[in-house]
């Protein structure tokens, strides 16, 4: 029997969809692994020696609903107060950042807290450039950030410390960020099941198997040496977390990962607002990508590899499948052009769904408090729809990224609309 | 010179007997009778079995070579040229009187089956005239084919339903009676012959008064019936997903008792709910268990492809008619659908060495257009025959066919097969078997599901075995199939089979997706244990780790 085009189509759909399906399945892996390995972890987190000086650095833009809690949180660190600092850009705000910034560094005067404040002409050209500016009026050996909506836990400085310091070979330690505000509504509830598999899944499960895990933008340390030699952050990329993440390893340096050092973050509650900060950060991981492509085949960095590979086969290989794959599906059922390939098809998805929610109810067990039955019930519903909104996310990004590529557009900085806080949802 | 001219000579000869040998190629059998056929519609008004089909086929059983022509195609003056002359008259409807007044001066045999003569008997002028009709006759007397004299018809059969025969006084003196009717008091001619002509009064499909027609015709083209009857066992509806002991102990007991017997195979199962057909090398052991059964002295017998088609489960389903709008296969072009079918299921039998001799379409089901199609890939049909085109009705025939428009020999499946209400059912079988002991030189047909426990199979073994009736042996037969590459010949029991691998075997691609799929599906069953196992795991450690604080649950 010969096989036909469509036929042909739909292999290429099928392995590079089973090929991330698989590597997935690893990372999960990978990711318990290393949940079982931190908890069996001894921590001398309280008998530190040596407290290096720390940084910590806040790009805020228009953050007045936010801002004062951060900086509160952050304050209140279990960690001496002589050493570190809050060195806060309050990048060319035009609400009342300003103010409740002023109002806050009066109620903690026994902190030292640096406001730098930027207008249009030096300022306002987004998270790196922010960053940047923070970086130069900061004197801290290491450097630790905080998006303006985090509310760090009191040790978290501390854990970050102690893996940074212990662990030379290190340029940078994350922590873990947990969702804020989970219980507003269906998205939020999808975002922090979301966000928790995937930090222990990709992020965990990477590190476990291959050393590598990314800067997630906030709730990290980073060494001053390393900012230096890099010459701070690269204005130009959007994502700028992942962009210097790959900076790093290609100055031989890894990254660490410290799961205790929990902050929480404010998630986008709209649909708009979602839709907005993922495109932009799959327009940051596109942009990391065709980057570093090049060096793939020049430099020796191994860590860069499995990270552009990955990348690659997300938004080339299984988006593109994805959506063949749903042609191929309709075109079946409303055309006589039938596939002559033939298997068990129903079984094999029915099983991945089957692993995927296993996959996610196993990391949300490893944290207090999610490993319940509505969040299960969540998890069922989450594949049909929000994780099928990743489709519409993913091709949107690739599509702007390229009409901006086309155009020379100038690469801005879409700030993530934060929310108003009732007590009621605060954990 | 002279070498030339022998040469010449030579060649000259050698072209004369090219150019008869041609001619005698397509010329009839020897022996074989020349037969036309005439009819005036194909159907009786407001039924559907196509009786043209019917009878053509019926007269399959003797040695003839048949012509079908609707009665306005045909001239008076070829009447001659033809041995036989059959006229089938549905309705009664002939335009073409110019033919009927030709027949009373044919020197060869002519015979009318059905309605009308009433009508047209001026024409044809049979010493004979009509008296209405009735229908209320219930019993058929009969001699075994020769005329009824003296009283010397016996009862032969019934007639269960109300057909309306015509009420026919006849010279006795020139005319003689073959088979009468009876309604308790009267007696009234149903079969009669005037000199050459032959005068049935009405052609049914079923019942006694069509195995009447079918034994009365061995006098009407002096033939002899077999001197041997013979049945056939066929196991019915073998699919991947049968009881493989259960086949193997059929094949065995079968084989102790030195029966021949058929399986109606099934070669991939098709389960709608899961949209996936596995084909019969994939359920392990089936194919060795097949091969089991034919060293036992199974033939093997294409049941289908799948069994099913229209979203239905294998062996329930309908394949080549539309069984749930009874209706034609629609929607698809039926040519092509019925190809890819037929050659999907023999490509499947034969890559495993499994060889099919015949055809039985699923349920019997399968507009005559398809049969056509299905005679040019098979030569024998087991079974019974779709007789309409329009809707699914079937009819079958008390002995086997072998010179039919269609195939070249038809296994006539004709008492049935053991269902669901067991007892009731065998004593049908052998209810049947005895009517069908009325027709001389009847081959007889049952089947049996492989569900069905084997003592029923037992017990009508046992019966057959006290008849005086041969066990039939299809691979014994002279059968073929061709379809594409495929060709499968048998003949005295011995079965040979072509198969060119092409490379429309499985493609390279096809055979590693399929190992894919095993491996992925293991694969992740696999992963999926696991799965659950960690789960159960990190929930008790959850416990352990998180007891001091209460859960923050929503």
């Amino acid at each position: 029997m010969m096989l036909s085009a469509i036929d042909y189509l739909f292999l290429y759909a099928f392995f590079s969809i089973w090929l991330l399906l698989i590597f997935n399945i690893i990372l999960a892996f990978g990711g318990y692994v290393f949940y079982r390995k931190t908890t069996q972890r001894t921590l001398d987190i309280l008998d530190l020696d040596q407290f290096p000086y720390v940084s910590v650095l806040v790009p805020a833009h228009n953050e007045e609903r936010v801002i004062a809690r951060t900086v509160h949180a952050i304050a209140r660190q279990n960690y001496p107060s002589d050493r570190f600092e809050i060195v806060i850009v309050n990048d060319n705000s035009s609400d009342n950042t300003q103010q409740v910034l002023l109002a806050v560094k009066e109620q903690l005067p026994d902190r030292e807290i640096k406001i730098i404040t930027t207008t249009a002409e030096n300022g306002g050209r987004g998270k790196s450039n922010a960053l940047n500016i923070a970086y130069q009026n900061s004197r801290g050996d290491l450097l630790v950030v905080y998006d303006a909506d985090n509310t760090p836990e009191q040790f978290a400085l501390r854990y970050l410390v102690y893996e940074i310091v212990n662990n030379d070979i290190y340029g940078a330690v994350i922590g873990k960020f947990r969702t804020r505000n989970k219980y507003k509504n269906w998205l939020t509830r999808f975002i922090n099941i979301e966000t928790l598999s995937f930090q222990w899944m990709v992020q965990a499960g990477r590190f476990q198997l291959f050393n590598v895990c990314t800067i997630p933008g906030t709730n990290f340390i980073i060494r001053r040496t390393v900012i230096d030699q890099l010459g701070g952050w690269d204005v130009s990329a959007i994502a700028e977390d992942t962009e210097i993440s790959f900076r790093l390893f290609a100055l031989g340096y890894r990254i660490g990962m410290m799961p205790l050092a929990v902050t929480w973050e404010q998630e986008p509650e709209t649909f708009q607002v979602w839709l907005g900060q993922r495109t932009r950060w799959v327009k940051g991981n596109i942009y990391v990508v065709l980057k570093y492509i090049p060096q793939l085949f020049t430099k020796q960095i191994k860590n860069i590899g499995i990270d552009v590979f990955y990348f690659i086969t997300v938004y080339f290989l299984f988006l593109s499948s994805i959506i063949l794959s749903n042609i191929i599906f309709l075109i079946c059922l409303l055309t006589s052009v039938q596939l002559s390939l033939s298997g068990n098809f129903h079984l094999l998805w029915l099983l991945a769904y089957l692993i995927f929610i296993l996959q996610i109810m196993i990391t949300l067990t490893m944290e207090k408090g999610e490993g319940t039955l509505s969040n299960f019930f969540y998890v069922l519903v989450m594949y049909f729809t929000y994780c099928q909104l990743w489709i519409y996310v993913a091709a949107r990004g690739l599509v702007l990224h390229l009409i901006d590529e086309l155009f020379h557009r100038e690469v801005r900085w879409y700030k993530t609309e934060r929310f108003n806080e009732g007590a009621g949802h605060e954990n | 010179m002279f070498k030339r001219k022998s040469i010449n000579i030579l060649i000259l000869i050698f072209s004369i007997l090219m150019v008869l040998g041609g001619k005698l190629g397509h010329a009839q059998l020897p022996g074989s009778k020349h037969v036309l056929l005439i009819y005036d519609t194909r159907v009786e008004l407001d039924a559907l079995d196509d009786k043209v089909f019917i009878l053509s086929n019926l007269l399959g059983h003797f040695n003839v070579d048949l012509e079908i022509r609707q009665e306005t195609e045909v001239l008076g003056d070829e009447l001659d040229s033809y041995d036989y002359v059959f006229i089938l008259s549905n309705e009664g409807a002939f335009s073409n009187l110019e033919l009927l007044a030709q027949l009373p001066h044919l020197k060869n045999t002519v015979c009318w089956l059905g309605v009308g003569l009433a009508s047209y008997n001026q024409y044809i002028k049979l010493p004979m005239s009509f008296h209405g009709i009735s229908y209320d006759y219930t019993k058929i007397f009969y001699n075994n084919g020769d005329a009824i004299v003296n009283q010397s018809g016996y009862h032969y059969g019934e007639i269960v339903e109300y057909i309306a025969l015509p009420i026919i006084k006849v010279d006795n003196e020139q005319v003689g009676i073959y088979c009468t009717v009876s309604d308790g008091l009267k007696t009234n001619p149903y079969v009669i012959r005037y000199q050459n002509f032959w005068y049935i009064s009405n052609f049914q499909i079923w019942g006694d008064l069509f195995y009447t027609v079918a034994d009365v015709l061995y006098s009407v083209f002096s033939e002899m019936p077999a001197s041997t009857n013979k049945v056939f066992i066929r196991i019915e509806d073998v699919h991947p997903f049968r009881n493989q002991r259960k086949l193997r102990a059929i094949a065995d007991f079968l084989h102790e008792e030195n029966i021949p017997f058929m399986v109606a195979l099934i070669p991939a199962f098709t389960n709608p709910q899961r949209n996936y057909t596995s084909h019969l090398a994939e359920v392990p052991g089936f194919v060795e268990t097949i091969h089991y059964m034919v060293d036992k002295g199974a033939s093997i017998v294409m049941h289908g492809y799948t069994h099913a088609g229209y979203g239905e489960v294998s062996g329930e389903g309908f394949e080549f008619w539309d069984g749930i709008n009874n209706q034609p296969i629609q929607d698809v072009n039926e040519f092509e659908y019925i190809h890819h079918r037929i050659y999907q299921g023999l490509k499947t039998c034969v890559e495993n060495g499994i060889y099919p001799l015949a055809f039985e379409p699923p349920h019997y089901a399968i507009s005559i257009t398809g049969i056509k199609q299905v005679s040019k890939y098979f030569s024998t049909f087991c079974g019974q025959l779709q007789s309409s085109n329009v809707k699914f009705s079937t009819v079958t025939f008390p002995y086997e066919l072998k010179h039919t428009p269609y195939f070249e020999y038809v296994v006539p499946e004709n008492l049935g097969y053991i269902h669901d209400n067991y007892r009731i059912a065998v004593q049908e079988i052998i209810d049947r078997y005895h009517n069908l002991e009325k027709v001389r030189g009847f081959t007889a047909g049952m089947f049996y599901h492989p569900n069905i426990k084997l003592k029923y199979l037992k017990e009508l073994v046992g019966f057959f075995q006290q008849q005086e009736i041969e066990f039939f042996d299809l691979s014994a037969q002279s059968n073929w199939v061709k379809c594409e590459e495929i060709s499968i010949y048998s003949d005295n029991g011995s079965v040979t089979a072509k198969y060119r691998q092409i490379e429309q075997q499985k493609s390279v691609v096809e055979v590693f997706f399929s190992y894919v799929n095993v491996f992925l599906l293991t694969g992740l069953t696999f992963v999926l244990t696991i799965l659950i196992i960690l789960f159960l795991r990190s929930r008790q450690l959850r416990r352990i780790r998180f007891s001091k604080g209460r859960e923050d649950d929503a």
